[in-house]
């Protein structure tokens, strides 16, 4: 059963049966994206709750003008980001800081650098690089998002969007040489 | 996991087996918790706001029950009971022009 179907049927009959499904499906993946960008085991099993209620409360608005699981993850990563924000008093966890940061090469990082880390290395990356970038790096790599609909998650342009992941990559790119030099890869 | 799948892919399906077995059950039965005490809610309100409605209504003079409004005369089909007389038909009498003077 397509995921459409299963809203469209929990909708109209509020079944717990639909409601079982989605979360068997989606569940532990929000799951998993909570404790990377909160980095906490019990804080990602209420944050999970909390996002399950939001996309419930929500489902007749979901428009199906993007697969379910983008909106479904796009929820998790503004709940977290909103949640960091509120925890760390940060005004804006994306906040553009290219112009501070003169030392990002002109050059593309290649997907290759980040895509070649073993587990344990990517692990040690993500850790150590801003939750925005984190954030940003999972939506790419991670969940196949397109730059439109990443721009359309973290309401930014295309064009600052790409700028970002540009960053993020940098970022990722200098935290694996200085964690893992004489490390291959 | 299957053998396409990136690293940052990998990574996904490995943390997301931490969540199994009675974490994924406690989440699961507080989130249907939830959604039963909203329905509660949503079914309390549709029983009782209407009524509430009314009580406010009438306790400030109004009269809102749709049973109870009073239907406009039909002045074209008079009820039998009040033939020729009902105001309709004919206009209250004049008065006389003599009386007047």
């Amino acid at each position: 059963m397509k995921d459409s179907e299963v809203i469209h049927s929990y909708l109209e009959t509020q079944a717990s049966r639909c409601f079982g499904l989605l979360y068997d499906r989606y569940s532990a993946k929000i799951f998993s994206k909570c404790i990377s960008l909160l980095k906490d085991e019990v804080m990602a099993q209420d944050a999970t709750q909390e996002i399950f209620t939001k996309i419930f409360l929500n489902l007749s608005r979901f428009g199906e003008k993007s697969k379910f699981s983008t909106w479904v993850y796009s929820i998790t990563y503004n709940y977290c980001i909103d949640f960091l924000r509120r925890k760390k008093k940060q005004k804006d966890i994306f906040s553009d800081e290219m112009e501070k940061a003169p030392d990002v090469p002109d050059e593309e990082i290649s997907d290759k650098v980040l895509l070649e880390m073993n587990l344990v290395q990517l692990k040690v990356v993500l850790d150590n690089i801003p939750p925005g970038d984190q954030a940003i790096l999972l939506m790419k790599y991670q969940d196949d998002m397109s730059i439109r609909d990443i721009a359309e998650t973290l309401d930014k342009t295309e064009s600052a969007v790409k700028m970002k992941i540009k960053r993020a990559k940098a970022k990722a790119q200098q935290v694996r040489e200085e964690k893992f030099t004489e490390q291959p890869i | 996991m299957r053998p396409d799948m990136n690293n940052f892919q990998k990574l996904l399906e490995e943390q997301s087996s931490l969540y199994e077995g009675a974490k994924r059950q406690k989440v699961q039965n507080n989130l249907l918790q939830t959604f039963g005490i909203f329905k509660f809610v949503g079914q309390l309100i549709d029983v009782y706001l209407p009524a509430m409605v009314n009580v406010i209504v009438s306790s400030m003079g109004g009269r809102l029950d749709e049973n109870e409004k009073i239907a406009p005369p039909d002045f074209k089909n008079p009820p039998p009971d009040l033939g020729e007389s009902h105001p309709g038909k004919i206009s209250p009498e004049l008065p006389d022009l003599d009386d007047l003077r």
